[in-house]
């Protein structure tokens, strides 16, 4: 099921929503991304990462677009390794399956 | 002759002419002149306790010249009573009923045997009846007054009781209300029966009324012509039966015997002839030999505290208990010093062979406690062969190991989770300086390497288990192939398994061998590159790493299922060995093994009102949860295996119980119920032949239980083996009606033994004057058998 991720700049962080809830956030001042939340806002609990969509909502702002492009790459390159990971499974799971 | 040794043939039921009277010419033979005819047929009977006991008559000179008889080499009879078949007119339930009683005297008096006949007769030389052909019971008491004799008294009850017929003469023709009166005031000793068939019927009835201990039967041939003895006359048919005592020969030995059922038999059975026994004990008291005669059935040693009762028994088994550690050297030391400074030895000491068990004070309990219930040398072949407990621990610890295998992954993961650290997004706008970045850093797989080696050792050691039973000698050779061909099905699994691991390990030593010039290569690498090289490549390293972890945790905790326990129940059966009435048990502590034997099992670790989940648990809540636990939360896993390993322990260990036929084989007996047990299977072996000796068997046993089944289980070990117990309990003593008590005590001139069966008595001693003085509520105990003795004074 495609997850549509939001991103939107408020007066002192810039803020991922997910369904209108605020999922991960990272604060304008130091631009800390804290990893354990953003491993619990993305894909904590058997998520469904097969398809996420990121929206900028403020492509204009530069350090917005730096930190929208550091997530998404994360969240892209995760997302891919475990598609990756999930395929590799399925074809040795098939060859023990013919072995 | 002390003790008593045998049972005794009886007969106190013969005729002789003087009963003309009332059989008229149906005793004609029977005359003083052929008293030889009739010594000849008991003779022939072997019998050895006899009375001629005529209707209403007693002739001094019949008796006398039988008695003659006694104790002759030639002769089977031991012991001639004096006795007459008194006619006498009860008033019964609805009117008078003439009842015959036969009255055995104490032969202790010549002179007063002598005036047996005229306290019969009245003024006129004729037999004193006031009534028709009968005496009142008021007369018939007067005459017994009379006499003034110890008297025992046998009524005729020659129809069973069990009859609906009623025969003249019989005591149940007074009416039932009557007839239970004369039961319960012991109105008479014994109860006469003639017809060997009434036998089982008079004890059916005597079973189920409850009364089999207060109404005794012995047999009496009746004889009317001693031709034909022991027959009553010619044309007799009745199957007639001899009944045997066991006493000593004596007028008291009479009276000791048939005031006790359990000392009277159609049988000689009272001992086992082929037990082995110890005659005597030898012993010498400053320097005087001399020997206590032991009886082949039950002996009690009595005496003050201290004396030395405990101390004969041990010397007896030669301090036996030693080898086995249950006493100690200085015990043993002490007791010879005792013996020594009394001037006693006792010479005689029992082989092991002569020993079926010797049960010191306080012996019996200490089996049955949960260490020694299994290793006691009686009770251990009883028992069936252990449960092993491995194949159901087995199960169990498997849906353990899914928890703890899951619980281990996920505090492992939750510390990741916790430590992955953060980064800051920095601006490489500026830095688009050539760089490398170390991305996609390998690690070796150690955890895979793991599993797949404990796969193929735990597949080589059910290889090795399927060799075992192959070597079982009890296996067939077709299962044989077939376990052969299972092991060589596990023997490929474990082959593949090892090839698995050896590629996992092939990889291991590259990437070791990548990571070591990778190292290599990144400190020279930074150390000839610009720092802004060196930003742009931390940075791109910081988000690999930060892809890296998150990819590890997600994938991990995707494997990392939440284990699902769905254990079938399974009920671990109870091995049973049934024994008499007995089942003698082996178990697991655990009967049952499913769901909710693993959750009781973290709940007994767990404090009370732990309201999480064992599986929801983080390693800081389970470190909470435990109890008796103040370490770190690291430890916490460890410990809770622990724990539970210590349950399983306990669970699975093996259990021997008890437990009486029918009832619930999961519920123990009580330890007063153990002895009871200990006691029964003593009383029913019949294997062993040896002497069984018991220091106080009354210790932790009621008054109560002693009455109610100890005595008689000891009574039944009489009859099968020689018994020496030490006893203070006058229950064991005179309820119990031992064949001979051995008294030990102490004077001025030192030590003193004396000893001989309940009735014995001589110049010196008295037996039962003895237990009276010197056992503990002995006096009251002998007061209700004494009673018998004082009849004549009673009526």
């Amino acid at each position: 099921m495609k997850r549509i991720i939001e991103f939107k700049i408020s007066d002192d962080k810039y803020v991922f929503l997910e369904n209108q809830k605020n999922v991960f956030e990272i604060r304008n001042d130091d631009l800390q991304v804290d990893v354990k939340k953003f491993y619990n806002a993305f894909f904590e609990n058997n998520l469904d990462y097969s398809d996420i969509e990121l929206h900028n909502s403020n492509p204009g702002d530069k350090i917005g677009g730096r930190v929208f492009g550091c997530i998404k790459q994360l969240i892209d390159e995760v997302s891919t390794r475990l598609m990756e990971d999930f395929q590799d499974q399925k074809c040795e799971d098939t060859v023990e399956t013919i072995k | 002759m002390k003790v008593v040794e045998s049972g005794y043939k009886l007969d106190l039921h013969i005729h002789s002419v003087y009963s003309k009277g009332k059989d008229g010419d149906k005793v004609n033979f029977n005359t003083l002149a052929n008293i030889g005819i009739l010594v000849g047929k008991l003779n022939e009977q072997g019998v050895q306790l006899c009375a001629i006991t005529d209707h209403d008559v007693f002739n001094y000179d019949m008796y006398a010249e039988l008695k003659k008889y006694e104790q002759k080499n030639d002769s089977s009879i031991i012991k001639v009573f004096p006795g007459v078949e008194f006619s006498v007119e009860f008033q019964g339930d609805e009117g008078s009923s003439v009842v015959h009683v036969i009255a055995i005297f104490n032969d202790c008096s010549e002179e007063q045997c002598q005036k047996i006949s005229g306290a019969l007769l009245n003024e006129k030389g004729n037999i004193a009846y006031d009534r028709c052909m009968a005496f009142s019971e008021e007369k018939f008491l007067a005459i017994l007054r009379q006499i003034n004799l110890d008297t025992i008294l046998i009524a005729h009850q020659k129809n069973s009781l069990t009859s609906k017929q009623e025969r003249k003469s019989d005591a149940n023709t007074v009416g039932e209300s009557r007839f239970h009166e004369f039961i319960y005031t012991d109105y008479f000793e014994a109860y006469e029966f003639k017809n060997k068939k009434n036998e089982v019927f008079n004890k059916n009835y005597l079973t189920k009324t409850g009364m089999a201990e207060s109404v005794r039967f012995i047999t009496g041939s009746d004889c009317h012509d001693w031709r034909v003895y022991p027959k009553e006359i010619q044309e007799d048919t009745t199957e007639f039966i001899y009944t045997y005592i066991k006493c000593l020969p004596s007028f008291r030995g009479l009276v000791m015997a048939i005031t006790d059922y359990r000392r009277i038999k159609t049988v000689n059975s009272f001992f086992n002839p082929s037990a082995i026994y110890l005659p005597y004990i030898q012993f010498a008291i400053n320097g005087v030999e001399t020997n206590i005669p032991l009886s082949r059935g039950l002996n009690v040693i009595i005496g003050d505290n201290s004396i030395g009762k405990s101390l004969l028994l041990h010397k007896l088994t030669g301090y036996s208990k030693k080898q086995s550690k249950q006493i100690k050297q200085s015990l043993v030391t002490s007791y010879d010093r005792y013996l020594r400074n009394n001037g006693v030895a006792i010479q005689t000491s029992l082989t092991e062979n002569q020993i079926l068990g010797f049960d010191m004070q306080g012996e019996v309990r200490e089996k049955f406690e949960e260490s020694k219930i299994k290793s006691d040398e009686f009770l251990r072949k009883f028992y069936p062969d252990p449960i092993n407990p491995e194949p159901y621990r087995q199960i169990v610890q498997r849906e353990l190991n899914k928890i703890f295998g899951y619980l281990e992954e996920k505090f492992a993961l939750d510390e990741i989770e916790k430590s992955m650290g953060a980064f800051q997004i920095v601006d490489l706008d500026g830095f688009l300086a050539e760089s490398l970045t170390f991305v996609g850093q390998p690690s070796r797989n150690n955890k895979t390497a793991q599993g797949l080696g404990e796969i193929s050792s735990s597949v080589r050691t059910i290889i090795e288990s399927v060799k075992t039973i192959e070597g079982n000698q009890w296996i067939e050779e077709f299962d044989v192939k077939t376990l052969q061909e299972v092991e060589t099905v596990l023997e490929e699994l474990a082959k593949k398994y090892d090839g698995k691991k050896s590629v996992v390990d092939g990889e291991n030593a590259k990437i070791s061998a990548f990571q070591s010039v990778m190292n290599d290569f990144k400190q020279r690498y930074s150390s000839n590159v610009s720092d802004s090289q060196k930003r742009v490549s931390s940075y791109n390293e910081e988000i690999e790493r930060t892809i890296a972890r998150v990819v590890e945790l997600t994938l991990r905790r995707r494997k990392n299922l939440r284990p699902i326990i769905e254990l079938e129940k399974k009920d671990i059966g109870i091995q049973t060995n049934r024994v008499f009435e007995y089942e003698f048990n082996s178990r697991l502590c655990v009967l049952t093994v499913d769901n909710e034997y693993i959750k009781s099992l973290f709940e007994r670790v767990f404090k009370k009102g732990t309201n999480i989940s064992h599986i929801d648990m983080t390693m800081e809540q389970l470190a909470e949860s435990l109890l008796r636990f103040d370490g770190s939360p690291t430890e916490a896993l460890q410990r809770l295996k622990e724990d539970i390993k210590e349950l399983l322990d306990d669970d699975f260990k093996e259990k021997y119980t008890i437990t009486q036929c029918g009832m619930d084989k999961t519920q123990e007996l009580s330890a007063g119920f153990n002895a009871r047990i200990y006691f029964d299977l003593l009383s029913y072996e019949s294997d062993h032949y040896g002497i069984y000796l018991i220091d106080q068997p009354e210790d932790n046993i009621s008054q109560k239980s002693i009455k109610e089944y100890l005595l008689n289980r000891f009574k039944v070990m009489g009859e099968k083996r020689q018994v020496i117990i030490v006893t203070h309990n006058p229950q064991f003593i005179v309820n119990l009606d031992v064949d001979n008590v051995i008294y030990i005590g102490k004077t001025n001139a030192g030590m003193v033994v004396q000893s001989g069966a309940l009735e014995y008595t001589d110049t010196e001693y008295n037996v039962l004057d003895i237990i009276s003085t010197h056992i503990d509520g002995g006096l009251d105990t002998l007061k209700r058998r004494w009673k018998r003795y004082e009849k004549n004074n009673r009526i």
